[in-house]
């Protein structure tokens, strides 16, 4: 690890990003009083939170060797103090929750326990991120009150480099990830939703309510998850064929399975539901707007169809969707969507009503402006790439979206590497029905799969 | 390099113990190299040294274990003391039946593991108990079965529903203050009439019809701003004064 004066940390005051207090002194010396707002999307998760609705996701890598416990021990240990950001523990102020860093090394556990569970005192030390290690396998579930999917890869990724080099592999010097010992940047720790919120803008048109699955969900030990892998090739020719992307494609795939699933409805069943199907696609802000930041930045786009028109082909699924999320990544839509969540955020009224009515406030705007509005959600990460060396080196990733909630019951994850494409779905409902109503129709557009279950039960 | 034979992951030579899973080492029976059968998730038996990493079925245990030591032994000492001060067994039954109760709930919540309602069930039938006993003792059976049955019935009954109530919602707001005032409301009327009907032998509701026409308008509001929020959620126009 690096002397004292390679990093130092900030408190950050979001309202004021520009004037943020920057104390350029050794991390030891100001860690005592290392705390930080919540960003603007995490401000949510705190009051949704429960045992089951964890808001946990999870990176794996598979390896080609066992893991080599000691040299990934030196790993975690010069990696964790790069994320000096991640190490917090959440705390209740009187108006809002706050992250307070917690200055303990990160515990490295066995990987023997349900995927994506909540966090604890005891075993993870009040952190919100763990690592996990078992035979050839090491995962890291974090939070999304840390960060998104984009903070935690950037970590996963330093973390993996960074034991290959302690293994004695070669790294590339081109090979962009976060060093260890490399100095923290100021715009990491920044809540990159309010230094683009702008004031003034007109507010979103409030959407109708959704299509949900109409599967009963499980009493207990709900979560489970399956996994279904593909050729990244065919999928991509696939795709490239009817001119749209991967995430345009599984998206149109999604839609047109959930398509299928209200079709077989009875009469009643179709009568009584939303006839509007919706996913939800979350969209990584920092290819929209210039930030580094390594907290929360990303929004969603929505593309649907409307089953009150009539049904829809795939083909004119695929039109909807491309042309529909194309429009949505609009910069000035998603400005707009940015100001009206951190305005609500600084709302001078909400702001001074204490946590308690608040969390009631927020959990009734977490199903109403988000759950109730979408039928399914499909996360893709994109495609790995640490260099071909210490490609090598890896067999896999897999990467489990968090335990979806009541409204939703099923979710899905996309990752890619090497030739490899990564579907995980998360499911809290008593059958599988979905998941193999979505494997048919990639059946039926000739793409081969193999799939398992990694997790029967329990978070 | 040696394989832990738990955890699977590869131990430097000189390694006793896995530091990851923190099982002892066996050299003798690792093999240098191919397939190693580790434990799957959740199946191995534990090995515990701290109270933390008990399981749960044995922190209820040691729970009760303690919790019977403490109350056992005070219920025999305020018994004793009681003993040699008046001879007789006089105000030691209070905290005897009080004792025993709680000793009840206890064993109940730790070892009851069937279903939710024979726990509700059997919560009911003790503090039932414990009350018959308290009023058997002071006076001979007086109020325990006209004002402690039907007020804990009622007690039970809109605790039930208000459970029933809350289960089926979607998500927990406004809605579940209001109910929670109306359950409130709906009680106090019954303690109102159970106890005139003690006392007067007649049902005579005055207070509380006061107290639930209050919580009405506020009951109100509550379920406006709840389902008004669903609507419209600009909360700087509902919230602005």
């Amino acid at each position: 690890m690096g002397g004292k004066s390679q990093y130092w940390c900030s408190v950050v005051y979001p309202y004021h990003i520009k004037d943020m207090i920057e104390q350029e002194e050794p991390i030891e010396e100001v860690i005592e009083d290392f705390w930080l707002r919540l960003d603007n999307a995490a401000k949510m998760y705190p009051a949704i939170l429960s045992r089951e609705f964890t808001t946990v996701f999870r990176f794996s890598a598979g390896l080609r060797e066992p893991v080599r416990i000691q040299p990934f021990f030196r790993a975690v240990r010069r990696v964790e103090n790069r994320f000096p950001y991640y190490k917090m523990k959440l705390k209740r102020g009187f108006f809002w929750y706050y992250l307070e860093h917690h200055n303990t090394p990160v515990p490295v556990q066995e990987d023997i326990r349900g995927l994506c569970r909540g966090f604890g005192e005891e075993e993870d030390q009040g952190l919100l991120f763990r690592i996990l290690v078992r035979e050839r396998t090491i995962s890291v579930e974090f939070s999304h009150i840390l960060t998104d999917g984009h903070g935690a890869i950037e970590f996963f990724k330093a973390l993996l480099i960074t034991y290959f080099s302690e293994l004695g592999l070669t790294v590339p010097d081109d090979l962009s990830y976060f060093q260890p010992e490399t100095r923290i940047d100021s715009d990491e720790l920044e809540d990159s939703f309010h230094r683009y919120f702008k004031k003034h803008l007109p507010k979103r048109i409030h959407l109708p309510r959704a299509f949900h699955l109409p599967y009963p969900i499980k009493r207990t030990a709900r979560f489970s998850v399956m996994k279904a892998i593909l050729s990244l090739d065919s999928v991509k020719r696939q795709a490239r064929e009817y001119a749209v992307s991967i995430t345009e494609y599984l998206v149109s795939v999604y839609l047109y399975s959930l398509q299928q699933v209200f079709r077989e409805m009875n009469e009643r069943q179709q009568r009584k539901s939303h006839k509007l199907l919706r996913i939800q696609v979350p969209v990584n802000l920092r290819n929209i707007f210039p930030s580094r930041s390594m907290r929360n930045f990303t929004l969603f786009v929505l593309p649907e169809i409307d089953l009150r028109l009539g049904y829809y082909s795939f083909r004119e699924i695929l039109k909807k969707v491309h042309h529909l999320m194309q429009l949505e990544k609009d910069e000035k839509l998603i400005s707009r969507t940015i100001s009206r969540n951190v305005g609500s955020e600084r709302d001078k009224i909400l702001r001074s009503l204490p946590l308690f009515v608040k969390s009631m406030i927020l959990q009734t705007q977490y199903y109403n402006l988000g759950a109730n509005l979408y039928s399914g959600e499909l996360t893709n990460l994109g495609k790995i790439d640490l260099s071909p060396g210490l490609n090598d080196r890896i067999e896999s990733f897999t990467f489990v979206p968090p335990p979806p909630n009541k409204a939703l019951k099923v979710d899905c994850g996309v990752i890619g590497f090497k030739d490899k494409l990564v579907m995980t779905f998360g499911n809290i409902t008593r059958t599988k029905a979905f998941e193999q109503r979505f494997l048919q129709t990639l059946s039926r557009e000739g793409l081969l799969y193999q799939s398992e279950n990694i997790q029967e039960e329990a978070l | 390099m040696i394989t832990c034979q738990h955890c699977g992951v590869q131990l430097e030579e000189n390694m006793n113990y896995c530091p990851l899973c923190g099982q002892p080492v066996e050299k003798e029976k690792s093999p240098v190299s191919g397939p190693v059968r580790v434990r799957t998730r959740e199946t191995f038996p534990k090995r515990y040294s701290r109270i933390y990493q008990l399981n749960t079925t044995q922190k209820r245990k040691l729970i009760w274990e303690v919790t019977s030591i403490i109350l056992l032994s005070g219920i025999l000492g305020v018994i004793l003391l009681n003993l040699i001060f008046n001879q007789s067994l006089t105000w030691s039954v209070y905290p005897l039946v009080l004792g025993l109760s709680v000793f009840a709930y206890i064993t109940l919540i730790i070892y009851w593991t069937g279903k939710r309602w024979k726990k509700i069930l059997g919560s009911f039938v003790v503090t039932f108990l414990m009350l018959f006993f308290i009023d058997f003792v002071a006076q001979g059976i007086d109020w325990a079965l006209l004002v402690a049955l039907p007020l804990l019935l009622g007690t039970y009954g809109i605790g039930l529903a208000l459970y029933l109530v809350a289960h089926r919602m979607k998500y927990y707001g406004f809605n579940l203050l209001a109910y929670l005032f109306l359950g409130l409301a709906v009680l106090l009327m019954l303690l109102e009439g159970t106890l005139s009907y003690y006392h007067h032998n007649a049902l005579m509701l005055d207070w509380s019809i006061i107290v639930l026409i209050s919580f009405l308008p506020v009951d109100a509001v509550l379920f406006y701003i709840h389902f008004r929020l669903k609507k419209n959620p600009d909360l700087k126009k509902i919230f602005h004064i």
